[in-house]
């Protein structure tokens, strides 16, 4: 029996027709899938698409967001989107979320164009949050991530933030 | 597993660390102890790939 994969580059083709259709000005990929790009593959469920919005107030135009992924033919369950069955979870980015999708690597999955962000972002975000799995996070991302220090050291003194003592 | 095992795998190719992914999820899904019908945690199931 075939296994069902990660339909990544349909994941990017659904957040750029929400950029071609106006309702985000950016997006790229973080958590958990993005971190698998750095590190050995491990467990994730949904992915995590960070936006950055058209729509300055406080919704962040998700329920534009939404109508317009149900209009392209997507189910929707508990809040995500559902790209051929997978679950994707759209995330108004702020601070440092939002340096991290202006500032994400751009590359190519199944011949789809995407973002993706940057391994040292994904160490500062993951630090930021601190719960166990978080900080267990930024040690597999410095221990196998190939992490560009100096940057890693920029991100933190722009944001405030110190690496936890692993 | 040793962290230089581990490096090694995290220098695999993203496409191929995706489908060892989808491979793990998978597995979990089939080899998960059966809960009992009194458990009700959340537990993350990913419906099988819609046949079109």
């Amino acid at each position: 029996m075939p296994v069902p994969d990660i339909p990544l580059g349909e994941i990017f083709t659904a957040a750029d027709g929400l950029r071609a259709a106006g309702l985000i000005r950016e997006y790229a990929l973080g958590g958990a899938l993005a971190a698998v790009r750095y590190t050995e593959p491990f467990t994730t469920y949904d992915a995590d698409i960070f936006f950055i919005p058209s729509d300055p107030g406080l919704s962040a135009g998700i329920p534009a967001i939404f109508a317009h992924l149900r209009a392209a033919g997507y189910g929707e369950e508990g809040g995500h989107t559902l790209v051929r069955g997978f679950p994707v979870q759209w995330l108004a980015a702020r601070g440092l979320t939002e340096e991290a999708v202006r500032e994400a690597e751009a590359l190519e999955f199944d011949g789809v164009p995407g973002r993706v962000f940057r391994v040292e972002h994904l160490v500062v975000i993951a630090a930021s949050v601190g719960r166990p799995k978080d900080r267990a996070r930024v040690q597999q991302l410095l221990e196998q991530g190939n992490v560009d220090r100096d940057r890693l050291a920029d991100v933190c003194r722009r944001h405030h933030l110190t690496l936890p003592r692993l | 597993m040793t962290l230089e095992m581990r490096r090694a795998l995290a220098r695999l190719p993203y496409e191929e660390k995706l489908r060892r992914v989808a491979a793990l999820i998978e597995f979990s899904r089939r080899f998960r102890r059966p809960l009992p019908a009194s458990d009700t945690s959340i537990r993350p199931v990913l419906p099988p790939t819609p046949k079109h």
